[in-house]
């Protein structure tokens, strides 16, 4: 992955608007034809990083490459990128065809015989409707006529700013699989913006975590789901439970809320007495009936675990149903902990909670991470 | 029905029904009702007679007077070269309105784009007063044209300032276009400005994004969500245009007389049945090309859904943005729009303080404190007239609001014939002043007997309603786009919670269409401080005398010998109560935006 | 306010409009017999320092028991005319103000009597100059006269001295005229020229004007105004023009008075008593007072006109300053009657096709 070929390289990224800045010193780098997300909460700066690497916003500071060269300067018509809005942005007087056939004009792409407006009309499934205005489309087809629309001229670069938000649920992963396999198959360098982490799990090649302006996390999605870097990452994407507490005088486990402790994994490198913060994934915190309780549950194994996993008593409060599993909303002394069980009736009253050190991530202080995937 | 959409809608509908019939539909059908009768029959002959006429409508004529004529007439025309064909004073009248719609658009426009795409100190001040030229009554705007464009004018000194000139633009077809788009110019401002203030900003940037340069995304994205507020103002301003009067009468000459001259002149000769003709075909002129207009408008669909404007760059950028071109064009722009719009009323300032000698004095508006304490009878005093002015504005925004909404919701609502109906309820700006005039003097000042009784209707509260009528087509005209765009669930959501249709009205409609309101509350208010031909005619006397009338007087006031002195002093005086008014209006309106 | 209240409140104003009806009722009927007399005139002969102001306080203290009210309708005699075909009430018991073109008019197109012939009941309207008098059935007595002439700027122009000489080249673009139409000089120097080039040649007479580039303007207030803006040297004014621009430091080289062919046209104004007054005798004492000697003279000098009195001298500034032309000419009621319309639509119509 050498910066020169390929994708997009953002180098020391600032934008401000005013006294605020949107984006604060932000470098990443794509490679080509990757699937690349940008994935946190509104106001992040997520879309702002989109709209300058497409030349929509003006950085204060760093420069932009697209392809292998320097974009910084170009207005937004030189860059070679496509956008798909979050609103489809289709221009209402024109029909779909015409929305789709109108950057060709500009690309040197004569269109005798409308093949290639044909062909994505096609690509998205929409040739039928091709002569319709954009009043008379659903938001899924508006929105596939913005894609088509934008991938029309064969942009180096896709990049698409929340583009599945207005759709309901369904559409949305329908919509979503759809646009990966397209991708997939024109092999073309994509930026996606979304809020949705469970949206940038599943579609990305790789995606990064934006909080505040700044790049919080970037990896792959297992990379990022499994080994979060920081409490925020931990707590955006996906489910998670987080424990703040202290090393313990041994050094191999942390103890939250006072007595209760929890493992820590073999190769953190911990200090005695040294607060620390650590996350420990529903689905990885195995439930079983009944008080099960070992205060120091060494070498006790539960459940067909593999040995060190500890067990805690919790009470059920909450339990949702969610077809191939439950999802348990428990409380251990203060703590309140989510698990995430298969087993085929709900869990009640109390139960015991193991963790097993394996599964205890270590975010920050009294611990060295573990690695976060995240090469740069 | 009315369980559905709530009593006060429909109370709405017909007190607006009522006062429109009161005040507008009945006082114009009464002097309509001569172009369609000859010796007390039904009749097509006054028509004929004018559309006949060569002198109105020229080569056209003998598709009256001779129809088997015309094809060989046309076919002898193209044989000769097709030269120059004359249209007589419709013709004339039509070229004259389109040369000052063309105008009014071409200087308009920058204006609107400076205003919605540019950041600058008093924009804000700026975009609440481009709609003031709209009050000004004309005799004010003809003082202030001759003082500017005159041969002795301000205009010819800043070019000799220069080395150039001098021109001679007065009594010419020029200055009455260029005082036309004096009017009209800022309704194109303002409407376009409103319109690009809400164009996708994300649109846009998709064409960017496809390769349209900057001015090709204009061109094929901007542009096309600006067209229905141009034609909107395009289309008034040619209806306005058409029908112009007072104007064309003091800055034109009888040379250049337009059909509405002409109209008065029959009046001022009491040839009514001519007058009556030719206003009724006025009327079915505008109306039709309203008509029009509107059911193009209908088929448009407002881009609805939340929408990111475009942001607005700073004018000034540092000093290397004074010298780019954009900038260079927009500085000469406002130069021009200096000379336009400042420079009529700056003159007409310096009028009021400057005798015919060139002396600089203060008479003139020591003349308005001596009438304000003057006791003789019959003097219109300066400060009830301000204050008349005032309280007939605030009035008429009370009145005109409700019925322009009333007409918008109605007009919204679609369905068979609604383009129709709503072209009859935009009528009001399709009827020539003059013929409003001659009707309500008949039918409402002279009266008209009912059971034995002779009705009339005058006075403050007649006036009133004759303003709103005049002002509440600017209100609808305004609110019925933005109360098409509002997102119908909206008042779905509301009315599953309960509410009537004028619970929703009021809660959810209005509000989010607060911006147009106060445009069309702006409009009215300015119709109603401008207006003169029916205040005059309506008023018991001079106890409701307004500032257009005082004006009026003072410029028949000999006192300090034939001059307009005293008239420009208290056309100052109305210029300054109306800038404060629109000021304070787009504030007040401004929390709501 | 809260925009709950406003609009509620608007509301209630519509609803409120429905009762417009407030301010329906009987046509109001001023002046009964009880002492006061309401005069019907043009806007600026009321107000402050006006000959109609003057009339009202001497006629009131003349006659302790009387009081003159004003009324001045936008469209003068046409308001008359009109409510008199339409069936309404005259609310008026006298008119001040009328020419001879507006009598005409008047009588072409009422059946009924519009006025009451006075002549012979007016105390004093044996004394007004007979070559004024413009109303053969004696309902209209004159009160003053203007004579039209043309104002000049002597530093640009050389005095016109004929009709003929306005066509020459060193006149082109100079003359700054009014609309026949609807301005009362306009249609004085229009029948002027109709006076001198008859009515069959009158016509050419005026495209040749137009040709050597006169203006015509809506009224005499525009011209007036563009004339003394400069924008020609000449304007058709009245010839008492002086009297208002006289004094120290004024420029009287552009305040000179040119009567063409050594003419000027007068334009008699006149008063008359509404048929339907409600107190024709009070109407009848305050016509007389009008043609007082003392009542003539302010109202030559309030009102700028020549009195219509023979004999009566205004003196001061005013006899100074207001020039008489040589000769008067002028066409009397029996000369406009069925031809006036038609002169004056035919030239607007060739104006107007220009």
């Amino acid at each position: 992955m050498t910066d020169s070929d390929g994708g997009v390289d953002v180098d020391g990224l600032t934008v401000r608007f005013g006294d605020v800045a949107a984006l604060a010193d932000v470098s990443l780098s794509t490679d080509d034809g990757e699937f690349f997300t940008l994935v946190g909460p509104s106001g992040c700066g997520k879309t702002t990083l989109l709209r300058t690497v497409a030349g929509l916003e003006t950085p204060t500071a760093g420069r932009v490459r697209i392809d292998g060269r320097d974009a910084t300067d170009e207005p937004p018509e030189q860059r070679g990128v496509g956008v798909v809005f979050q609103n489809y942005a289709l221009f209402p007087h024109m029909t779909a065809r015409e929305n789709v056939a109108y950057g060709l004009q500009f690309h040197d792409l004569p269109e005798p015989d409308g093949e290639r407006v044909a062909e994505l009309l096609d690509l998205v499934d929409l040739a039928g409707v091709a002569d319709r205005e954009p009043d008379q489309l659903s938001g899924g087809q508006q929105q596939r006529i913005a894609l088509a629309r934008a991938l029309a001229p064969k942009p180096d670069v896709l990049l698409l700013d929340e583009p599945l938000s207005a759709l309901d649920a369904s559409l949305r992963k329908r919509l979503r699989v759809q646009i990966r396999s397209i991708q997939r198959d024109l092999d073309i360098t994509t930026i996606y913006v979304t809020h949705d982490q469970a949206e940038a799990l599943a579609i990305s090649d790789r995606l990064a975590v934006v909080r505040d302006g700044r790049i919080e996390q970037v990896g792959t999605p297992e990379q990022v789901y499994r080994e979060p870097g920081t409490r925020f990452v931990a707590e955006f994407v996906g489910d998670n439970n987080v424990f703040d507490g202290v090393v313990t005088e041994a050094g191999d486990r942390i103890a939250v809320d006072g007595t209760a402790t929890l493992p820590l994994p073999g190769e953190a490198d911990a200090t005695a007495g040294a607060s620390a913060t650590v996350s420990v994934r529903p689905e990885a915190i195995s439930v079983h009936d009944g008080d099960g309780q070992h205060p120091d549950g060494n070498g006790s194994t539960v459940g067909g675990r593999e040995a060190g996993t500890v067990t805690r008593s919790a009470a059920v409060e909450t339990v949702e149903y969610l077809g191939d599993a439950y999802r348990v909303h428990c409380r251990w002394n203060d703590q309140p902990v989510t698990v995430k069980t298969d087993s085929t009736s709900p869990p009640e009253g109390t139960v015991s909670l193991g963790f097993h050190p394996d599964a205890v991530h270590v975010l920050s202080n009294g611990a060295r991470a573990t690695a976060t995937g995240g090469d740069r | 029905m009315a369980r559905r959409d709530g009593w006060a809608l429909w109370a709405g509908v017909v007190a607006t029904l009522a006062t429109l019939v009161v005040v507008f539909y009945y006082p114009v059908a009464s002097v309509f009702a001569d172009s369609i009768t000859a010796g007390g029959r039904l009749s097509l002959a006054p028509f004929l007679s004018v559309l006949g006429d060569p002198f109105y409508t020229g080569a056209a004529h003998t598709l009256v007077t001779d129809p088997a004529a015309v094809p060989s007439g046309i076919a002898q025309w193209l044989a000769a070269g097709a030269p120059a064909v004359e249209f007589g004073l419709f013709g004339f009248t039509t070229y004259q309105a389109l040369l000052s719609t063309l105008v009014s658009v071409l200087v308009g426009l920058p204006g609107a784009y400076v205003l919605a795409r540019f950041e600058f100190p008093g924009r804000r001040f700026l975009r609440s007063v481009t709609i003031l030229p709209f009050v000004l009554p004309s005799i004010l705007v003809a003082v202030g044209f001759l003082a500017m464009f005159g041969r002795t004018g301000l205009f010819n000194d800043l070019l000799a300032v220069v080395g150039l000139g001098p021109v001679e633009l007065t009594f010419t077809l020029e200055i009455v276009v260029l005082a036309h788009a004096f009017y009209n110019a800022p309704l194109v401002t303002r409407l376009v400005t409103a319109a690009w203030e809400s164009v996708d900003a994300d649109r846009v940037e998709t064409a960017r994004t496809l390769g349209a340069s900057p001015l090709r995304a204009f061109q094929d994205v901007t542009l096309p969500q600006l067209l229905p507020a141009l034609a909107t103002a395009a289309v008034l301003t040619f209806v306005f245009t058409f029908m112009s009067f007072p104007i064309v009468l003091a800055l034109g000459g009888l040379e250049l007389a337009t059909v509405e001259v002409w109209l008065f002149a029959r009046v001022q000769s009491l040839d009514l049945t001519e007058a009556a003709t030719l206003g009724a075909i006025e009327t079915a002129l505008s109306l039709g090309l309203l008509y029009v207009y509107l059911r193009y408008e209908a088929r448009r669909t407002e881009p609805g859904g939340t929408s990111r404007g475009l942001s607005r760059r700073p004018l000034v950028d540092g000093v290397r943005s004074l010298v780019d071109p954009l900038r260079l064009a927009i500085f000469a722009y406002g130069a021009v729009a200096l000379v336009l719009f400042a420079g009529p009323l700056l003159s007409l300032v310096i009028e009021s303080v400057t005798t015919p000698a060139g002396q600089p004095t203060l008479d003139y508006y020591a003349f308005l404190l001596a009438r304000q304490a003057s006791t003789a009878a019959g003097t219109v005093r300066p400060f009830p007239a301000v204050v008349n002015s005032l309280l007939f504005g605030v009035g008429t925004l009370l009145v005109a609001i409700p019925m322009g909404v009333v007409v918008a919701v109605v007009a919204t609502r679609g369905g068979r014939g609604s383009r129709a109906a709503e072209a009859l309820l935009t009528a009001p700006l399709a009827v020539s002043g003059i013929v409003l005039g001659l009707g309500m003097l008949q039918a409402l000042v002279f009266g008209t007997t009912l059971f034995g009784y002779r009705l009339t209707v005058t006075g403050p509260v007649a006036i009133v309603a004759a303003h709103a009528v005049a002002a509440y087509p600017f209100v609808s005209r305004t609110v019925t786009p933005a109360l098409r765009s509002v997102d119908d669930r909206l008042g779905e959501a509301a009315r599953s919670l309960g509410a009537d249709r004028t619970t929703v009205l009021k809660d959810v409609e209005l509000p989010l269409v607060a911006p147009a309101l106060v445009a069309g509350a702006a409009f009215a208010f300015a119709i109603s401080v401008g207006e003169f031909d029916s205040t005059v005619l309506l008023s018991a006397g001079v106890d409701t005398a307004t500032m257009p009338v005082a004006l009026e007087r003072y410029v028949g006031d000999r006192s300090l010998g034939p001059n307009l002195g005293p008239a420009t002093a208290m056309g100052t005086v109305l210029l300054a109560v109306t800038t404060v008014s629109f000021v304070l209006i787009d504030r007040v309106g401004g929390r709501w935006e | 306010m809260q925009r709950r209240t406003f609009l509620s409140r608007a509301g209630l104003a519509t609803a409120g409009l429905a009762a417009t009806a407030g301010c329906i009722g009987d046509a109001p009927n001023t002046g009964s017999g009880d002492g006061t007399l309401t005069v019907a005139t043009y806007s600026s002969f009321t107000g402050e320092d006006t000959a109609g102001n003057w009339l009202k306080s001497a006629f009131e203290e003349e006659h302790s028991d009387a009081t003159v009210e004003f009324q001045t309708p936008e469209n003068g005699i046409n308001r008359f005319v009109q409510r008199k075909a339409s069936g309404a009430s005259i609310d008026a018991d006298l008119f001040v103000g009328l020419n001879t073109g507006e009598l005409v008019r008047v009588d072409e197109q009422l059946d009924e009597q519009l006025f009451a012939t006075v002549e012979d009941s007016v105390e004093g309207a044996d004394t007004v100059d007979p070559s004024l008098s413009f109303d053969p059935e004696g309902r209209a007595i004159p009160y003053d006269t203007g004579f039209i002439s043309l104002v000049y700027d002597e530093d640009a122009v050389d005095a016109p001295g004929t009709f003929d000489t306005l066509l020459e080249p060193a006149y082109e673009d100079g003359l700054i005229a009014q609309n026949a139409q609807q301005s009362d000089p306009g249609r004085a120097f229009l029948l002027w020229t109709i006076k001198n080039k008859g009515p069959e040649g009158y016509l050419d007479y005026w495209q040749d004007l137009v040709d050597n580039g006169v203006q015509i303007l809506s009224d005499w207030q525009p011209a007036y105004q563009a004339y003394t803006n400069e924008e020609a040297p000449m304007v058709v004014s009245y010839s008492t023009d002086q009297v208002y621009y006289h004094g120290e430091g004024v420029d009287m080289s552009r305040h000179q008075v040119g009567f063409l062919n050594d003419q000027g046209y007068a334009n008699p104004e006149g008063m008359a008593q509404f048929a339907d007054a409600d107190d024709p005798e009070l109407a009848k004492e305050f016509m007389s007072f009008v043609l007082s000697e003392e009542a003539q003279k302010e109202i030559a000098v309030r009102n700028v006109q020549f009195p219509a009195v023979e004999g009566v001298e205004p003196g001061g500034d005013f006899s100074k300053y207001a020039l008489r032309p040589p000769e008067a000419v002028t066409y009397n009621y029996d000369e406009l009657v069925g031809k006036v319309d038609g002169w004056i639509e035919e030239w607007a119509r060739q104006i107007a096709s220009a």
